[in-house]
This record gives C-alpha cells, structure tokens and sequence, in this order.
C-alpha cells in the first residue's frame, strides 16, 4: 500500500512541474529546457533552509519557509537568465536554457556547503558535491495528501490565470508575436512574467520534493528530467493544465506499471521510450489541445446528444 | 609553460574530436532545420561496433591497419544507425511542429541509450590487447610528453574535414545538399532528390560522429550513455560557429576544445585543480549563453529577418 | 543647444500639426541596400478615410509597420494625435489610439473568436496578477465589462453567433471581418487596413465598404488603407496617397488621382514588367 502511496506522491509532484512547464512551454509557446533547473534550486533551497533552519515542534509549519525561499530562488533565477535570453527566438532559446540547465546540474555536482552543527559533531565538515544533501529526517512531509494540495491549490491558480487577461496575452504571443505586438501586448514584460511563474512553481515542486524524498542528488536534475516533463506537457496538449496533470498521472502510471510486468521489468526505460516515440508519433497535438476538463466535458457531452438525435427513431 | 603548450595541444586535440561531431550537427541542422539529439548516439554506436570488430579481427594483422579498419568500421556503423533513425524515426515526422521533431530526436536518443544498455547490460568495455598498446605510446616535444594517439585525432579529422570540403564543394551530392538547405521546396522542384539528399547529410553525419566515438572509445572506455555529454558539448560548439555552417562548427569545436583545457590549466595555475576540472563544462555553457545573448546566430551563422 | 533647436522644432512642429491626426515625415527605411521607403510624407485629418495605393513593391505595407511600431524607421518623424511616437514600440502605439490588420490576416486562430476580440482590451485592464488567481471581485468586474464590450463588437460584425468557436474554424470572410473587429475593439482613433478587400468576393467587398463607412461615422475613427481594389478606393476615400517604389508619387481627390499622368504611368509601367 505504502508503494503505491508513495507513488501517488511522485505523480502530484510531477503534475506541478508539467503545470508549471505549461506556463512558458504550452501557455506561451517558448520552448524551455532548463525547467529541471528551476526544480533543483527550489529542492536545494528548500533543503537547505530545513537543514540550518528546523523550528522545533512546529512539524509541517516548517515546510512554509522552505517553499517559500524554494519559490523565491527560482524566480530570481529565472529573472536573472530570462531578462539576457528571452530576446532570442525559437530554438536558440531552447538551447540557451538547456545551457541554464546543465550550469545548476554541473555546478550543484561540484557545490559544497559547510555542514551544520549535528553533522559537524560527528566530523562531517561539508554536504553536497556529487553524492547530495541530506535533509533531517524529521522533515518528511511526503504524505501523498499534504503534495496533492499543491497540485489542487497550484492547478486553481494557473487555470484562473489563463482564463484572465494575462493568461490572453501569454496565448497571444504563442498564437502570432506580432500580433500581439500590435493589439498592446508587451513582449519583454510577458515573457518574463511566464518565465518567472513557470520557475517558481518548479521551485514549489522541488521543495515538495525536497521534503519527500529527503535526500538529493544533483543527478536527479538532469536534462532527461526536463524532456520528461516536456513530454507531459506535449501529451496533454499544449496549454492545457488538466492535460498536463493527467499526462503526470498516465506517464508515471504507465512507467510504473511496465516495472511490475516480468522481463520488461528491468528494461522497462527501454520501453518507455519507445512508447514516448509512438506517443509524439500518433498524438502530436495532445489528449486534451488547449482546452481544461470543463471544456473537454462539454465538448463530449455536444457530442454525445449529436450522437443521439442522430440515432434513427423507432 | 610546458604545461601551457600541453594543454593547448590537449585541447586542439579534444577541439578535432568535438568539431567532428559537430559537424553532423551542422549538416542535419543546415539541411532540414532539426537539433538531431541522438546524434550523441551515433558516436556511442561508432564506439560499440569497432569494439564489436576488434573483437574478430585477427591480431596477425598489423596494428596500423586494425586501427584504420575500426574507424572504418565504426563510421560505416555510425552512417547505418544515422540513416535507420532517419528513415523510421524523421521521415515520417518532416512536416509535423518542430516540437514534435524536437521530442521524438529526444526519444530516439534515450531509446539507442536504453538499447544498449540491455544490450551490454551496463557493462564498461575497454580496448586490449594491440591498441590499448598503441594508445599508450608518448613522444617529448619541448621537454613535454605527448601521447601519440592525440595527434592520431588531429590528422583523422583533418582528413576528413578536407573530404568534407571537397564534397560539398565539388560534387554533385554537395550541390543537391546546398540547394536543398537553402529551400527544401525549390530543390525539389528543380528535380533534387531531396529525401536521398537528406540521407547522405544524416549519413555522413554518422560516419563523423562514429569515427569520433571509435577514436575517443580507444583510449577512454565505452559505455552506454558515452555519448551524451560530448553530443551536448558537441551541439554547443555547433551552435557557437554557427548553427548550419560548415566552418563555424570546426571554429565552434577547436573553441570549445581549447577553452575546456585552458580552464583545467588556469585552475592548476592558480591551485584550484579540482574545481577547474568540475568546472569545464560549466565554462563550456557560460560561454554559450553569452555568445547567444550577444551574437545568437553564431560566430559564422547568418541573422534572419523577421517578416511582418 | 543642439537639443534645444531639437525641442523647439518638435514644438514647431506639434503647433503646426494640430489638425492632422497622424503626420508622416521624411519616413525612410532599406533593406539591405534596397530602399523600400524613401523620404516619404503625407498625412490623415481627423474623421478621414485615406487611401494609400500603388504596385507591389511600393513600399506600403512597410510604411504602415514603420507608423505602427513593427519596424524601426532608419530616418523620418511620425506625430499621432500632436504627440511623437516615431520611437515608441507597437504595444505604446497601440495604446496611443492607433491600431491596424494585417494583409495575410494575423488571428490568435487557435483561441476563440471571443477571445480575439477581448485581446484587443489588453492595455485597458487594470486588476493584478493576484486579483486573477484568486478571482477577486475587482477581476469579475473588469471582465464582465471586456466581455460585454467585446461581444457588442462581435454583434455590429455578425459574429455574435460565432464566439466560442475557434477562430481558425472561420471562413475567410468572417476571419478579415473578425480582424477589423479586433482593430476596432482597441477603442482607437485612427484605423490601418491593410489590404482589407483582398480575397473578398463583390458581395463581401460590398459590405466591407459599408462597414467601413459606419465605423468612419459612427465610431468617429479616421481610416488609412492600402488596397489594390481601385473600385473600392475610388469609392470610399476621400483623399488618395499613391506611392512607387518607396516614394510618393501623388496625392489628391479620387478625380484627380484618376488623371494624374504620374500615377497612369506607375500602373502602367509596372504592369509591362510583370508582363500583363
């Protein structure tokens, strides 16, 4: 039970970073490739802020502060590269973020921190490098429930965000930049803004991630995070925050499930990517387009009273 | 100053090797405007199948021409496995988004991963016998030893960048290819056989990056996922030449080469070994970034102008 | 003192530009050595509907991009409303009051038709990023007036019945009409059609010339546009600017523009060499 639990958590975790992805990605149409970037530093942040910094007896209250620097770091990050790089078009911006993504890996790998006190004691002087940082482990707040708020709370805020003028003009530079351009919509200003929102809700993700797993390897950010949860957002449906949930949910589902079936077990990567090539192959435009499930559900419940006054009576 | 030069040399040499792969980058990218993110795999695949061949060729003939034999063989394996994902994997894909070129070059490259890693089952292989020999051998310059299998890489691709040269330059095949990036439609029309044309590009990006990785898996050890990191270094310099030129790419690698070793020598310089060495690859996509932000079509690349 | 004379000038220049809403100066641009607009000059009283002619390759479209912010000019001034905008990037022009369409119709075509009109209240909205997510009183009462604007845009162009659709679905009449909605929708003083007619049949082009006519009076706006229909030109504008390659080459009433022996010899000269 505990597995599939846990897993349930996984999945709330990545349906936040494939939301969050679907901001610039999907919503404005900016290919991302650093996004596992934005998802280390908010883990690392977070981590970070729980090991200097436990208030006892507080339990959860604790998480506030971490995901809070978590979404804070990312967004200063994302400001940082997205003000120089935002200018360049298409796939060089696709390439200048994959740059973005591999400098937090590679850096992350080779970064020390001094260790804190209880560490210190036992003769450890540094954490991090290429082996991680370790959380205490009295800052587990991995229960699937407590990650599945986020996903609720952060999937209600980026739909009502969409549904806004703001969320117009991201969909207007993915649609046509210049005609955005012409109808008042400010380039630079909207692209940061998407850039930053998509890289403070992967910082949210890190820091649950952060407190669920407990112990991080820079490894565990690297560019096939990314693709990965670019894959999420493609098979959605670009633009869509269900689509990118439910594509969380059926990708970890599907990869999981292949780990339980004999001889494809152990090769089951092997398989998965296959499936990926199939999948961009056979839905390219996505499960869901750009629509959320109230559109969806009205879309097949037209189609289903067309299905029936079709149906010949008597 | 010795350590100087030999870093410069080191990283002329690493330069040749980054160039070349780079060069497939280029090519594919000049032709039908995909970032061909399996192309690190190709150079994996060259690695494996001159491994493969070693294995049966005979240690009666003379190491000179087993060595030729392998980077034969491995950019004829890395030509093959380049026109199989053409065929099955882009062809079908040519018209759809870029994205969905983009994604299924991703899949292809984490499925030729996974493959051989069932494969190989995740083992690491290195060369024996003669050639791990050979790839031992030094020579003294100024007082500095070299290995000699560096300069190996140098002459390799000169070689084959003069080969290049000449194909695009004076053939027919080179011709059909510069129609054909320059506007894949008119070409056609012109009665290019643009699908052919866009096989040999891949092909011939393949056989670069399979020589690479025979080359580079001799004196390292092969793996599976040996091909990420330098198809990523690879695909950088690419994009720093000049994404779709020729010469760029070469510029783009030797920069890169020099740059990564020259990061090592100023860390060993100023006693920070170890961080420069953790750092080299940070200094590679710093450096991209801001060739990006400052010139975004690349050293040799051409600015497009933007339609209203 | 050089700034000084510059400032001094600009005032000249507003003064004597009070009753022209939109000025053009000197407007200049090339592309790679090939000059597309020359020293070009003309202007738009307020209430007019303006016509700019001429061959392909006149330089036309390139102008109302330069006027529009799309492009940067390499010399020349454009005044708006007595103010200068020739620096200003598209988004501060369209805010200025003047909007334009394309000639190959830009539509945000995957949104709705809706959509594509509430866009145009961008630079009107004032609520925060906040108010949105968390769908405060402040945001319902900002939409429900774009919405309702928007719709009564929708409904003076026959689109009321469309809304919800996706805009690519539209056939191509609606989607020129739906673009000239949008323009209109920016609420602007001075409207820039860029070949408004093109692809339309007689009975489309017909109600185009109405519709035009009504926004002219009802909504106050001026109208400057490029079209190649000389019927719909000649009936429509009041004031013709003929333009050849890259310079204007005439100006003047429709009767007069008709026989002027410059602008017979642009069309004719360009039509020998295009072989018609």
């Amino acid at each position: 039970m505990s597995y599939y639990l846990d897993i349930l958590g996984n999945i709330g975790i990545f349906m936040i970073l494939a939301m969050s992805l679907n901001v610039i990605c999907g919503m404005t149409g900016l290919l991302q490739l650093g996004h596992a970037g934005f998802f280390a530093l908010g883990a690392y942040s977070a981590g970070l802020v729980s090991i200097y910094w436990q208030l006892p007896g507080l339990g959860m209250v604790n998480f506030i502060p971490g995901a809070l620097a978590a979404m804070l770091v990312a967004s200063l990050f994302a400001v940082l590269i997205g003000v120089p790089c935002l200018r360049l078009r298409g796939d060089y911006l696709a390439i200048a973020t994959l740059g973005f993504g591999e400098i937090v890996r590679l850096s992350l790998q080779n970064l020390y921190f001094p260790a804190p006190p209880a560490l210190l004691e036992r003769g450890v002087e540094r954490i991090g490098g290429a082996t991680g940082i370790s959380l205490p482990v009295n800052a587990q707040y991995g229960s699937w429930w407590f990650i599945w708020i986020f996903v609720i709370i952060t999937y209600v805020l980026l739909v009502n965000l969409k549904r806004s003028a703001i969320g117009r003009a991201f969909l207007a530079i993915r649609e046509d930049e210049i005609a955005a351009r012409a109808m008042g919509v400010n380039l630079p200003y909207y692209k940061s803004l998407s850039f930053v929102l998509s890289a403070a809700f992967a910082g949210l993700a890190g820091a649950l991630y952060a407190h669920k797993q407990l112990t991080l390897h820079p490894g565990d950010f690297g560019l096939l995070r990314t693709i990965e949860v670019l894959l999420m957002v493609v098979l959605g449906g670009l633009g869509s925050f269900s689509g990118a949930a439910l594509a969380a949910l059926l990708l970890i589902g599907t990869r999981e499930a292949l780990g339980q079936i004999p001889y494809i077990g152990p090769n089951r990567e092997l398989f998965f990517a296959l499936l990926l090539i199939l999948m961009i192959r056979f839905v390219p435009n996505g499960l869901f387009g750009l629509k959320e499930f109230d559109g969806v559900a009205r879309q097949l419940a037209r189609r289903f009273k067309r299905a029936r006054e079709d149906e010949p009576h008597g | 100053m010795d350590l100087f030069l030999y870093y410069l040399v080191e990283g002329i040499c690493n330069g040749a090797v980054i160039a070349l792969i780079a060069l497939g980058y280029t090519l594919v990218y000049g032709i039908i405007k995909l970032i061909n993110f399996a192309h690190g795999e190709f150079y994996m695949v060259g690695a494996y199948a001159g491994f493969a061949m070693y294995a049966v060729v005979p240690s009666s003939v003379p190491v000179w021409l087993t060595i030729l034999l392998l980077l034969l063989v491995a950019g004829i394996a890395g030509a093959i496995i380049a026109i199989i994902t053409e065929r099955i994997a882009y062809k079908p894909i040519r018209d759809s988004s870029r994205l969905v070129a983009l994604l299924t070059a991703i899949g292809v490259s984490f499925f030729l991963q996974n493959l051989f890693k069932f494969v190989n089952s995740g083992n690491r292989l290195a060369f024996g016998g003669a050639v791990a020999e050979v790839t031992q051998f030094s020579v003294r310059i100024f007082g500095t030893g070299f290995y000699l299998s560096k300069f190996v890489f140098i002459l390799v691709t000169v070689l084959l960048m003069v080969w290049l040269w000449y194909l695009v330059a004076a053939t027919r095949f080179g011709r059909s290819m510069r129609a054909v990036s320059q506007d894949l439609d008119a070409a056609r029309l012109m009665g290019i056989d643009v699908d052919k044309t866009i096989m040999m590009t891949f092909a011939l990006g393949g056989f670069f990056a399979g020589v690479a990785g025979m080359m580079v898996g001799a004196i390292k050890q092969i793996d599976p996922m040996m091909g990420f990191m330098p198809g990523l270094i690879a695909f950088v310099a690419a994009v720093i030449g000049g994404i779709g030129s020729v010469p760029g790419a070469v510029i783009g690698g030797f920069l890169i080469g020099i740059l990564q070793t020259m990061v090592v020598w100023l860390g060993l310089r100023l006693g920070y070994a170890e961080a420069a060495n953790a750092y080299k690859e940070v200094a590679v996509f710093l450096l991209l970034i801001v060739v990006l932000v400052v010139r975004p079509q690349g050293i040799l690349g051409r600015a497009e102008r933007i339609k209203v | 003192m050089v700034e000084q004379r510059e400032s001094v000038d600009r005032a000249v220049n507003e003064v004597r530009h009070e009753f022209d809403l939109l000025r053009v100066d000197g407007l200049s641009k090339s592309f790679g050595g090939v000059r597309a607009v020359q020293q070009v000059s003309f202007s738009v009283k307020r209430g007019e509907i303006v016509g700019l002619i001429g061959p392909n390759g006149a330089g036309k479209t390139t102008a109302f991009n330069m006027i529009t912010g799309l492009e940067v000019a390499d010399a020349g001034t454009i005044y708006f409303d007595r103010s200068y905008i020739t620096d200003l990037s598209a988004n501060q022009i369209v805010r200025r009051g003047l909007a334009r369409t394309f000639q190959n119709i830009r539509l945000l075509d995957e949104l709705s038709v809706l959509d594509n009109v509430k866009i145009a209240y961008h630079y009107h909205f004032r609520y925060r990023m906040m108010d949105a997510m968390l769908r405060l009183p402040r945001f319902f009462r900002e939409e429900r007036e774009i919405t309702r604007k928007s719709m009564q845009f929708l409904r003076l162009f026959d689109l009321a019945d469309v809304a919800d659709e996706a805009a690519e679905s539209l056939p191509y009449g609606k989607r020129r009409k739906l673009e000239i909605a949008r323009a209109l929708a920016t609420e602007g003083q001075l409207l820039l059609l860029d070949e408004p007619a093109a692809g339309m049949n007689p009975r489309e082009t017909e109600e185009l010339v109405e519709m035009i006519r009504r926004i002219n009076r009802e909504f106050s706006v001026s109208i400057l546009l490029i079209e190649h229909d000389m019927r719909l030109v000649m009936s429509l504008c009041g004031r013709i600017i003929v333009m050849d390659h890259g310079a204007v080459i005439a100006e003047g009433t429709p009767a007069e523009i008709r026989n002027d022996p410059r602008v017979i010899e642009a069309y004719l000269g360009a039509r020998r060499e295009d072989g018609a």
